[in-house]
C-alpha cells in the first residue's frame, strides 16, 4: 500500500483512476490541476508517488512535477497521457518519469504504479539542482 | 585493308615511282650512272608510310625492287649497280618509315590521322629525312664505287642532297594529300576533297582571294624572271621573298603546294642551262646548289607557316579558356544574385567575401555596414524559443570554430521585418584557394513552413487530447460498469445492460482506432518530409519481429516473413515505417481463420525507384475494388467481421504519394491474398547504380590504373543494369564482377569457384564458355592453379601460364588447355578461404597490353567479393535468426525439436543459402527401430518416452549450428550447416555413439548436398541410404539369427 496522489483536470478521468488504485488498496488523493495538488501537498505531505496527464490548464504537468521534485527530489511519477507528439515522450523521458498512454486498462495502471513503486525511484538518470 | 585494296595501292605507287624513277634518270650524271634529281626518292618514302598498315606490304618491298631494278637497266645501269640501287632505297624507305612511325606516330601515315602541323614535327621530318638518305647513301654510291673503281664524293654529296630534298619535299605533300585522303573516305561529308577546299575558299575574304593570286601570280613571274631568263645576275634570293609571303600568310597545305611546284621550276629550268645557276659549270654542282635552293625554300616556307598555325592555335585556345571562364564567372554570379536564398562567405579573419542581395533582404535591410559580420544584436537575431542569441552562436562562427557542418533555425525581428521571420541557416567550412578556410552560410526563409508545423501541431494535440481524454473517460467507466454487472450475474438489469455496454465498448475501441488513424493521416498528409536513407531490412526486421511477438503473446497463430536483401530509400524513415507497418497490419488482420498469415516483402529498381511488393496469403480485395481500397473510409470486409476504421490503406496512399510515388493493389499472383506494390525514391548509392551513358568506355586497349574499390562498383554497375545496393549480396556482384571481367579482360573464360571438401567448384560462370565447363562441375583442389595462387606460391596474373612451374606441373592441365591464367582469392569474414575468381585462355597473352593492370584490378575485384561475401553473411545471420525465432512456435510437442513444416522452411532456406554460395551442408536421416514394437508390448506411453529420449540423446550429439526435427512418427531429419563430408562422418558416428548410449537403435542415411545435384537430391539419397542401412541391418541380423538356430543355440535378441 501507498500514498498516491493523482492529477489530470478531466474529473471523469481522475475518479476512475482513483477508483482502480484505491481497488489496489493504495490510499489515493486527487486533484484537478497544478495548483490544487500543490495545495493538497501542502496540507497532507509528500505522496509516495504521482500519477498525472501532461496537458492541463494553467500548469502543465511537467511544470506541477518540476514543483514537487523541488520539494522530494525523488519521487516518482508516472504520466497517463494521450501520447501524439515525439517530442512529449523525450520530455517524459528527460524528466525521468514512466509513461502509460490513455485510455489505460485497469490491469496495465496497477502493473504501472507497481512497478514504479518497487523501483523506489527512478530508472533515468536526472540532472537535480 | 582488304588485300584488294592494298594491291590497288601498290600499283598506284608503283605507277608514281616508276615515273618518278625514270624522270630522275633521265637526269644521269655523266661517268657515275647517278641522277641528278630523284624524285623517286619522296615517292618511295610515302609508298612505305601508306602501306605500312597493309598485312600485304612484302608485295609492295618486292614491288619497289622489281620497278628499281627495271627502270635502271632500262636506263643504262648494270644489273649489280641497279642491285645495289635497290638495296639502298629499300633501306632508305625502311629507315624513313620506322624513323617517322617513332617520331611523328600521331600524325598520317606514323599510325594516327593528324596533318603536319606543328614545327617540331617539321624538324623531325628532315632529321628523318637526312638520316634515312644518310642510310641509303652508305649502300648507294658504294655500289657505283663498286662497279666503277672510283669513289665520288661529289657524287654523295649530290645523292645526299637530291634524296633529303626529295623525301622532305615529296613527304610533305605526301602526307598532306594522305590525311586529305584518310578524312575523305572516313567523313561523313561527301566530296570532301572538293567541297573541303571550295567551302574555304568561298569563305575567304576578297582581299584573301586577291592575296592568294598575287602570291601565283608574282611567284610565276619571279620565277620566270629568276630561272626562265639567263641574266648573268645572282638574283635567286628575290624568289626567296614569295615564299616568306605564303609562309607568313597564306593557308600550310598552299604553302607546300607553293613549294614543291615552284622547286620543280626551279629544278627543271637549271638542269635545262638555264636562270641563276645555269653558269655553274659543273652538272654535279648546278644540281646541288639548286636542290639545296628548293630545300631551303621549302624549309623555309613550311617552318614560317607551321610556326603561324601553331600561335594561331595557342591564341585561339587561350582566348576560347578565357572565354569560358568569364562566361562561368558571370553565370556563377547571375545565378548568386538571383539566388532567392541568402548566401555570405567570410573567411577565418572574419572578412566578409561575398554576400548575396537576397541576404540583404531576409535579414530585412540589415546588413553590415563594414567588411565583417556584425553582432547578432544589430540584426535581431534570435533563438526560435526567444532568447537572444550570442555571437559565438553564429553559424558561420561555430562552423570555423572546426566542429564541421552547422544547421538551425535563427528568429530575425528588427524594423526591417518587425513581425519577425525564421531563417534555417546552415554553414559549412570551405577550405579556401589559398588554403584559407572560410565559411559558406546559406540562409531561407522558412518561416511559413515552421508556422505550418506548429499550426498542425496544435490541430494534432486539439484532436489527440481532446477527443481522447472523454473517450478515457468513457472506456475507463464502461469497464467498471461492467465490472458491477459481473458482479451480480444474476440480476436481469445486469443481464440486459451487458449488450449495451458491450456495444459501448467496442465503439469506443473503434473510435480509439479512429482518432489514432486521423492523427496518423494529418501527419502524413501535412507533416514536413525529413527525408533520409532508409534502410528497409532493418525496419521490416523491426516489424516482423513485434509482429510475431505480439502473436506469441496474444497466443494466435504467428506469421511468417520473408524479405532478402532489401533496397535502401530515401524517404521520411517514420512515414516509412507506418506506410510498412499498415500493409502489414492488414495482411495480418485480413486472413482466412485458421490460416497463418505468410507476408513476402520484395524490392526491385523501377526507372530509378525503389519498388516495394508486399505480398500476403489472405483474403484479398473483392474484385473491382483494387483501386477504390485506397478511398478514405473505404472497407472492403466490412460485412465478413473484419474491423478497420478504413483508413489505413489512405494513410499508405498519401506517404507514398508525397514522396513521389505511387501505389497500386493487385492480387497475389501466385496464390490466394493480395499484393501491394508501392514505389519511393532510392537513396545515393542505389540511385547510383541506375543505368546511365557513362563515359568511361576505353577508346585504346592500353591498360589503366586499378580504380579504387567504390569507383570500381559504381563503373560495374553503370555498365551493367543490375542494381547494386550495400546489401545486394554475393550473387549479384559475382555476376557483375564477371561482366565487367568478360567485356575489359582479355582472357575467354572466367568463373567464380568454391572451395569446400577439398574440390574447387564452378559456383558462377557463363554457360557458353570455351572449356565446354558447367555449374557444379568441379575438380579436385589440389590439381588446381588457384591452390598455388592462394598459397602465393605463384603470381596472380600469369600471361604465360606454361611458363610458371607450379602451374605447369598442375595436373588440371590433363583436362583443360591452359594458356593464360588469371585469379585472386575471395575470404570468408574470418580470413578463411571461400574461393577464387579465376580467369583462363587457351592462348597465352603476352601481347595485350590490358592483362598489365590486371594484377591489382584482380586483387581489388577479389576483396570487393569479400566485402560483398561479409555483408551477405551478416544478412544471412539476421535472416536465419528470424527464422529461428519464427519456427520456435512449431515444434513438435512431444520432443520440442522442429516439427515436419519447420524442417520444411529450414530446407527452404539452406537451399537457397547453398544455391548461392555453396556453403559445404549435408543432410541426414533417421530412423527409429523398434518404435511398433514398443508401442504394441508397452504401450504408447513407454513409446513416447523412448522418441523422447532419441530425441534427447541426438540433440545432444550435434553441434548448435545443426538442426534435428522430428518428421513424424520414428523419422528425424538432421541439417548440418557448414559441414564437410569429413565432419559429417563424425556428426553421425557421434549421433550413433549417442543413441547406443541410450539403448537406442536406428538407421541413419546421409548425403552431402552438391551444386550439380541439388538439395532434392541430396535428400533422397539420404532417404535411400538409410532405407539401405536398415535393411542392411535387418538382413545380417536375421543371418545372425539363423546361423545361432542352426548351430542349435538360442535366438538371441
Amino acid at each position: 500500500m501507498a500514498r498516491l496522489l493523482v492529477v489530470d483536470d478531466e474529473r471523469d478521468v481522475t475518479d476512475v483512476l482513483v477508483h482502480y488504485l484505491r481497488r489496489a488498496e493504495h490510499e489515493v488523493s486527487a486533484a484537478d490541476g497544478g495548483l490544487a495538488a500543490l495545495d493538497l501537498v501542502d496540507r497532507h505531505g509528500m505522496p509516495d508517488a504521482v500519477v498525472l496527464d501532461v496537458d492541463m490548464p494553467g500548469m502543465d504537468g511537467f511544470e506541477l512535477l518540476g514543483r514537487l521534485r523541488q520539494r522530494h527530489p525523488d519521487l516518482p511519477a508516472m504520466f497517463v497521457t494521450v501520447l501524439w507528439d515525439g517530442d512529449v515522450r523525450a520530455r517524459i523521458q528527460a524528466a525521468g518519469a514512466a509513461y502509460l498512454a490513455k485510455p489505460c486498462s485497469p490491469a496495465d495502471l496497477r502493473a504501472g504504479v507497481e512497478r514504479l513503486l518497487s523501483r523506489g525511484g527512478l530508472d533515468v538518470a536526472r540532472s537535480d539542482p | 585493308m582488304t588485300l584488294l585494296r592494298s594491291l590497288l595501292r601498290t600499283l598506284i605507287f608503283v605507277g608514281l615511282y616508276v615515273l618518278a624513277a625514270y624522270a630522275g634518270r633521265l637526269t644521269v650524271m655523266d661517268g657515275t650512272n647517278l641522277s641528278l634529281v630523284w624524285p623517286a626518292a619522296g615517292v618511295s618514302a610515302v609508298w612505305f608510310l601508306a602501306q605500312h598498315t597493309s598485312r600485304y606490304r612484302w608485295v609492295d618491298v618486292v614491288a619497289l625492287s622489281a620497278a628499281t631494278m627495271v627502270v635502271d637497266t632500262t636506263t643504262g645501269a648494270s644489273a649489280l649497280l641497279a642491285g645495289f640501287f635497290v638495296v639502298a632505297n629499300l633501306l632508305q624507305a625502311f629507315v624513313f618509315g620506322y624513323l617517322f612511325r617513332r617520331w611523328l606516330g600521331h600524325l598520317w601515315g606514323g599510325g594516327g590521322d593528324r596533318p603536319l602541323a606543328r614545327l617540331h614535327e617539321l624538324w623531325c621530318l628532315v632529321a628523318a629525312a637526312s638520316i634515312s638518305t644518310a642510310a641509303g647513301a652508305l649502300v648507294g654510291p658504294t655500289g657505283v664505287w663498286i662497279v666503277n673503281g672510283t669513289y665520288s664524293w661529289p657524287a654523295t654529296a649530290v645523292w645526299l642532297t637530291r634524296n633529303a630534298v626529295s623525301i622532305l619535299l615529296i613527304g610533305a605533300a605526301g602526307i598532306r594529300l594522305g590525311q586529305l585522303l584518310h578524312h575523305h573516305f572516313t567523313t561523313t561529308e561527301r566530296h570532301y576533297l572538293v567541297t573541303g577546299p571550295r567551302a574555304v575558299w568561298a569563305a575567304m575574304p576578297l582581299m584573301r582571294k586577291g592575296e592568294y593570286l598575287a602570291v601565283t601570280v608574282l611567284s610565276a613571274a619571279g620565277y620566270y624572271a629568276v630561272f626562265g631568263v639567263n641574266h648573268g645576275l645572282p638574283l635567286a634570293f628575290t624568289v626567296l621573298l614569295m615564299t616568306v609571303w605564303a609562309g607568313l600568310r597564306l593557308h600550310t597545305g598552299f604553302v607546300i603546294v607553293h613549294d614543291v611546284t615552284f622547286g620543280c621550276v626551279a629544278i627543271l629550268f637549271t638542269l635545262h642551262h638555264s636562270g641563276v645557276f645555269a653558269t655553274i659549270a659543273s652538272h654535279p654542282t648546278r644540281a646541288l646548289v639548286v636542290q639545296v635552293f628548293v630545300g631551303i625554300i621549302a624549309v623555309v616556307g613550311l617552318a614560317l607557316a607551321l610556326g603561324r598555325d601553331e600561335r594561331t592555335a595557342l591564341i585561339d585556345d587561350l582566348t576560347a579558356e578565357r572565354q569560358a571562364a568569364a562566361g562561368q564567372a558571370t553565370l556563377m554570379s547571375a545565378i548568386i544574385d538571383a539566388m532567392t536564398e541568402g548566401l555570405t562567405v567570410v573567411d577565418e579573419q572574419g572578412r566578409i567575401l561575398l554576400r548575396n542581395p537576397a541576404s540583404r533582404h531576409l535579414l530585412g535591410g540589415f546588413v553590415s555596414t563594414s567588411d565583417s559580420p556584425a553582432k547578432p544584436g544589430y540584426y535581431g537575431l534570435f533563438h526560435p524559443d526567444g532568447t537572444p542569441m550570442a555571437a559565438d552562436e553564429m553559424p558561420y562562427r561555430r562552423a570555423l570554430a572546426g566542429d564541421g557542418a552547422h544547421t538551425m533555425d535563427i528568429a530575425v525581428r528588427n524594423p526591417g521585418v518587425p513581425d519577425g521571420r525564421i531563417l534555417n541557416v546552415s554553414s559549412t567550412v570551405l577550405p579556401n584557394v589559398n588554403g584559407n578556410r572560410c565559411a559558406v552560410t546559406v540562409f531561407h526563409d522558412v518561416t511559413a513552413e515552421r508556422r505550418h508545423r506548429d499550426e498542425l501541431g496544435a490541430f494534432a494535440g486539439v484532436v489527440a487530447h481532446d477527443l481522447l481524454n472523454p473517450l478515457a473517460a468513457i472506456d475507463g467507466w464502461s469497464r467498471l460498469l461492467s465490472e458491477v454487472f459481473d458482479e451480480t450475474p444474476d440480476n436481469p438489469v445486469a443481464v440486459r445492460g451487458a449488450d449495451g455496454l458491450l456495444r459501448i465498448k467496442r465503439s469506443a475501441t473503434r473510435m480509439r482506432h479512429l482518432i489514432n488513424d486521423l492523427l496518423a493521416y494529418t501527419t502524413a498528409r501535412d507533416a514536413t518530409i525529413t527525408a533520409a536513407e532508409v534502410d528497409l531490412t532493418e525496419i521490416v526486421t523491426d516489424i516482423a519481429t513485434a509482429r510475431i511477438d505480439q502473436a506469441k503473446s496474444n497466443r494466435t497463430l504467428v506469421p511468417l516473413f520473408r524479405f532478402t536483401d532489401l533496397h535502401h530509400v530515401y524517404a521520411d524513415p517514420i512515414l516509412v515505417r507506418q506506410l510498412l507497418n499498415n500493409l502489414v497490419s492488414n495482411a495480418i488482420k485480413y486472413v482466412a481463420a485458421g490460416t497463418a498469415p505468410q507476408i513476402t516483402i520484395g524490392t526491385e529498381i523501377v526507372d530509378g525507384l525503389v519498388a516495394v511488393t508486399v505480398t500476403d496469403n489472405g483474403i484479398g480485395i473483392p474484385a473491382g475494388e483494387h483501386h477504390s481500397v485506397f478511398d478514405n473510409f473505404h472497407r472492403a470486409h466490412r460485412t465478413a467481421g473484419y474491423t478497420g476504421t478504413g483508413l489505413g490503406l489512405g494513410i499508405c496512399k498519401r506517404i507514398v504519394e508525397r514522396h513521389g510515388g505511387t501505389i497500386t493493389a493487385t492480387e497475389n499472383p501466385d496464390g490466394p491474398g493480395a499484393r501491394f506494390r508501392f514505389t519511393l525514391p532510392a537513396d545515393a548509392t542505389t540511385a547510383a547504380a541506375i543505368p546511365a551513358p557513362h563515359n568511361r568506355r576505353r577508346t585504346d586497349n592500353t591498360a589503366q590504373p586499378a580504380p579504387e574499390q567504390g569507383e570500381l562498383a559504381t563503373m560495374l554497375a553503370a555498365k551493367h543494369p543490375i542494381a547494386s545496393s550495400p546489401g545486394a549480396g554475393f550473387e549479384q556482384t559475382a555476376r557483375l564482377v564477371l561482366d565487367y571481367l568478360h567485356d575489359e579482360m582479355p582472357l575467354a573464360f572466367w568463373a567464380i569457384t568454391r572451395v569446400e571438401n577439398d574440390q574447387q567448384t564452378y559456383l558462377y560462370l557463363d554457360a557458353d564458355n570455351g572449356y565446354g565447363l558447367r555449374q557444379g562441375d568441379s575438380h579436385p583442389w589440389q590439381d588446381s592453379f588457384c591452390v598455388h595462387m592462394a598459397a602465393g606460391r605463384a603470381p596472380t596474373v600469369a600471361i604465360d601460364a606454361q611458363s610458371v612451374p607450379a602451374y605447369a606441373l598442375a595436373k588440371v592441365n590433363q583436362n583443360l588447355d591452359i594458356g593464360a591464367y588469371a585469379g585472386a582469392t575471395i575470404t570468408e569474414p574470418d580470413g578463411t578461404l571461400f574461393g577464387a575468381i579465376c580467369g583462363l585462355d587457351p592462348q597465352a597473352q603476352s601481347t595485350d597490353s590490358r592483362m598489365a593492370g590486371a594484377e591489382s584490378l584482380l586483387a581489388l575485384l577479389g576483396h570487393l567479393l569479400t566485402t560483398a561475401l561479409a555483408s551477405d553473411r551478416a544478412q544471412n545471420r539476421a535472416a536465419h535468426a528470424l527464422l529461428r525465432e519464427q519456427i520456435n512456435a512449431e515444434t513438435d510437442t512431444l520432443t520440442g525439436l522442429p516439427n515436419r513444416r519447420a524442417w520444411q522452411r529450414l530446407v527452404d532456406e539452406a537451399r537457397s543459402r547453398h544455391q548461392r554460395l555453396a556453403d559445404p551442408t549435408a543432410v541426414a536421416m533417421l530412423d527409429l527401430d523398434n518404435l511398433k514394437n514398443i508401442n504394441d508390448t508397452q504401450g504408447y506411453a513407454a513409446g513416447d518416452a523412448y522418441i523422447a529420449a532419441a530425441a534427447d540423446a541426438v540433440r545432444a550429439a550435434i553441434r548448435d549450428t545443426d538442426v534435428i526435427a522430428r518428421l513424424g512418427g520414428d523419422e528425424f531429419g538432421l541439417l548440418l550447416p557448414n559441414c564437410t563430408v569429413k565432419d559429417a562422418e563424425i556428426v553421425v558416428g557421434r549421433v550413433y555413439a549417442a543413441l547406443a548410449a541410450a539403448g537406442i537403435t536406428g538407421s541413419i542415411g546421409w548425403a552431402p548436398i552438391t551444386v550439380q545435384d541439388g538439395f532434392t537430391a541430396a535428400l533422397v539419397q539420404a532417404d535411400t541410404a538409410m532405407y539401405a542401412s536398415k535393411q542392411q541391418r535387418r538382413t545380417a541380423r536375421s543371418a545372425t539369427v539363423r546361423a545361432a538356430a542352426h548351430l542349435g543355440g538360442a535366438t538371441a535378441e
